[in-house]
C-alpha cells in the first residue's frame, strides 16, 4: 500500500464503511432490468437509486446496462477530446515522437543514388558519379531519349525505368549483345548501367529487356530505345 | 445455444416487410426465413451493445446468441401492440446480459461480506454517510465505482479488473484519480 493510499484509508475509511449498513440488499436482475427499462413505480425507483448511490456493483451494473442503451457514448464526444484522449495515450505518444526523431536523421542521410551496376560487354570501372554523363532510355519501346543528350568523357550513365514485378527475374542486352542478369536495388524499377562510350556508335541504340516468370520461366523482352 | 446463420435468399416481399410484421408473419406461418431476415437486420446492433455492457467479444456473441435464441423460444408472446421488435430484442439482449453479470457480483458480494465482518463496525453516523455518497456522486463514473468496489465492497485491485474488464493498471489509475478527485471535493465541502 502506498503512503497516498494508507493516507487515504485513515482518512475516509470510517466514512465508507458508514456508507453500508444503510443502503439494504442488491436489487434483484429483475428489478435491475425494470429499472434499466424504466418499468419501476416511483417508489422502487428511488430505493434502488438509493442502494445504487453507495454499492460498487450495482453501480458497475447500472453503468453497463447505460453503455448498453447508448453503445456508441463515446463516438458522440467532440473529435477534439477524442483526439485529445488518443494522444495522451503512451504508446502513440512515443511513435510520434519517434517519428519527430525520425525527420532529421532522414534529412541528414547520405543522398547518393543508389542504383545498380550491371556486367553488360560496355561496362566500365565506376568513375566518380559527377563526371558522368547521363543518357535515358525511353519508357517505351517508341521513345527514344530526349535529344541533346550530351555525352562527355569516356563513359556515360545509361538510366531506364521499367516498371519490374516481384515474381519475375531481369535480365538485359545492349545493340542484341550478350544477355546478363540486372536488378534495381531500390526496388522501384530504376536502372542504371555504366557503359563506355567508345564502344558505341554515335546514333540510334537499343536496350533489350528480357523478364522471366519465376515460376513458370515464360519469358517477354521489351525493347528502350536511346539516342547518343 | 446454436442457432442458424444460413444465409439465404429471402423472396423480396418479406424482404419488404417490416419487423413487426415479419414476427407476425413468423407466429403464424413458423417460416424460418422471416426470422432470419430479423437476425441479419439486428444482430450488428445486439452485438455492438452487448459488447459495451460485457466488455468481452466471446461473451458479447454469446450474448447475440442467446437473446435470439430466448426470443424465438418465446416468439409467441410478442406482441405488436407492446411496441417494435427492436425494443423487444434489446430487452431480451439487456436482461441477459444483466442476469450473467448479476451471477459474477453474488459470487464476489458472498466473497466480499465474508471480509468485511472483519472490518470495524459502522460508527452509524448518518451525517457522514450521506457526506461520502454525496462526494462519491460528483465524480465520474470509472471513479466512483473503483472508489466503491474498493472501500465499500472490499475489493482487490485484480477483483476489480477482472469484474470490471479493465486492466489492473487501469483500475490503479482510476483508484488514484478518484482518491485525489474525492479528497479535493471532500475538503470543499461544507460541513457541520
Amino acid at each position: 500500500m502506498t503512503p497516498e493510499e494508507r493516507s487515504f484509508r485513515d482518512r475516509f475509511e470510517s466514512g465508507f464503511v458508514a456508507v453500508r449498513p444503510r443502503r439494504g440488499d442488491c436489487p434483484n436482475a429483475e428489478t435491475l432490468s425494470a429499472y434499466a427499462a424504466g418499468t419501476l413505480d416511483a417508489a422502487t425507483v428511488a430505493i434502488v437509486e438509493g442502494h445504487v448511490a453507495t454499492c460498487g456493483l450495482c453501480d458497475s451494473l447500472v453503468e453497463r446496462v447505460r453503455a448498453f442503451d447508448v453503445p456508441r457514448v463515446v463516438a458522440t464526444e467532440a473529435w477534439w477530446k477524442r483526439l485529445g484522449i488518443w494522444f495522451w495515450r503512451p504508446l502513440p505518444a512515443y511513435v510520434i515522437a519517434a517519428g519527430a526523431l525520425c525527420v532529421p536523421l532522414l534529412l541528414l542521410r547520405d543522398k547518393t543514388p543508389r542504383g545498380v551496376t550491371v556486367a553488360v560487354p560496355s561496362v566500365v570501372t565506376l568513375p566518380p558519379y559527377e563526371a558522368v554523363a547521363v543518357v535515358e532510355a525511353g519508357a517505351t519501346r517508341e521513345a527514344t531519349t530526349r535529344p541533346g543528350a550530351v555525352i562527355s568523357g569516356d563513359s556515360f550513365l545509361l538510366k531506364f525505368s521499367y516498371p519490374i514485378n516481384p515474381s519475375f527475374e531481369y535480365a538485359a542486352s545492349i545493340d542484341a549483345g550478350p544477355v546478363v542478369p540486372i536488378r534495381s536495388l531500390d526496388e522501384t524499377g530504376h536502372f542504371e548501367l555504366f557503359c563506355r562510350r567508345a564502344a558505341f556508335k554515335t546514333g540510334p541504340h537499343t536496350v533489350t529487356i528480357i523478364e522471366t516468370d519465376r515460376r513458370t520461366r515464360a519469358k517477354q523482352t521489351r525493347t528502350l530505345l536511346f539516342e547518343l | 445455444m446454436e442457432m442458424s446463420v444460413v444465409q439465404v435468399d429471402h423472396d423480396d416481399e418479406l424482404s419488404e416487410l417490416s419487423d413487426n410484421m415479419l414476427m407476425r408473419r413468423f407466429q403464424q406461418t413458423r417460416d424460418q426465413r422471416c426470422f432470419e431476415l430479423l437476425w441479419d437486420r439486428h444482430r450488428s446492433d445486439i452485438y455492438r451493445r452487448c459488447l459495451a455492457f460485457l466488455r468481452d467479444r466471446q461473451g458479447a456473441e454469446d450474448a447475440v446468441q442467446a437473446a435470439f435464441h430466448n426470443a424465438l423460444a418465446k416468439a409467441d408472446s410478442f406482441q405488436e401492440g407492446n411496441g417494435e421488435f427492436g425494443s423487444w430484442i434489446q430487452q431480451i439482449a439487456r436482461h441477459w446480459c444483466i442476469n450473467q453479470v448479476s451471477s459474477a457480483h453474488a459470487r464476489l458480494r458472498v466473497s466480499a461480506d465474508d471480509m468485511l465482518e472483519s472490518l470495524p463496525a459502522a460508527p452509524g453516523d448518518t451525517e457522514l454517510a450521506n457526506l461520502v455518497r454525496n462526494v462519491l456522486s460528483e465524480l465520474g463514473p470509472e471513479q466512483r465505482i473503483t472508489l466503491k468496489l474498493l472501500y465499500v465492497e472490499g475489493l482487490s485491485y485484480e477483483e476489480i479488473a477482472k469484474l470490471q474488464g479493465w486492466t489492473v493498471a487501469q483500475v490503479k489509475t482510476y483508484a488514484q484519480n478518484g482518491r485525489r478527485m474525492f479528497q479535493r471535493r471532500w475538503d470543499r465541502m461544507p460541513k457541520r
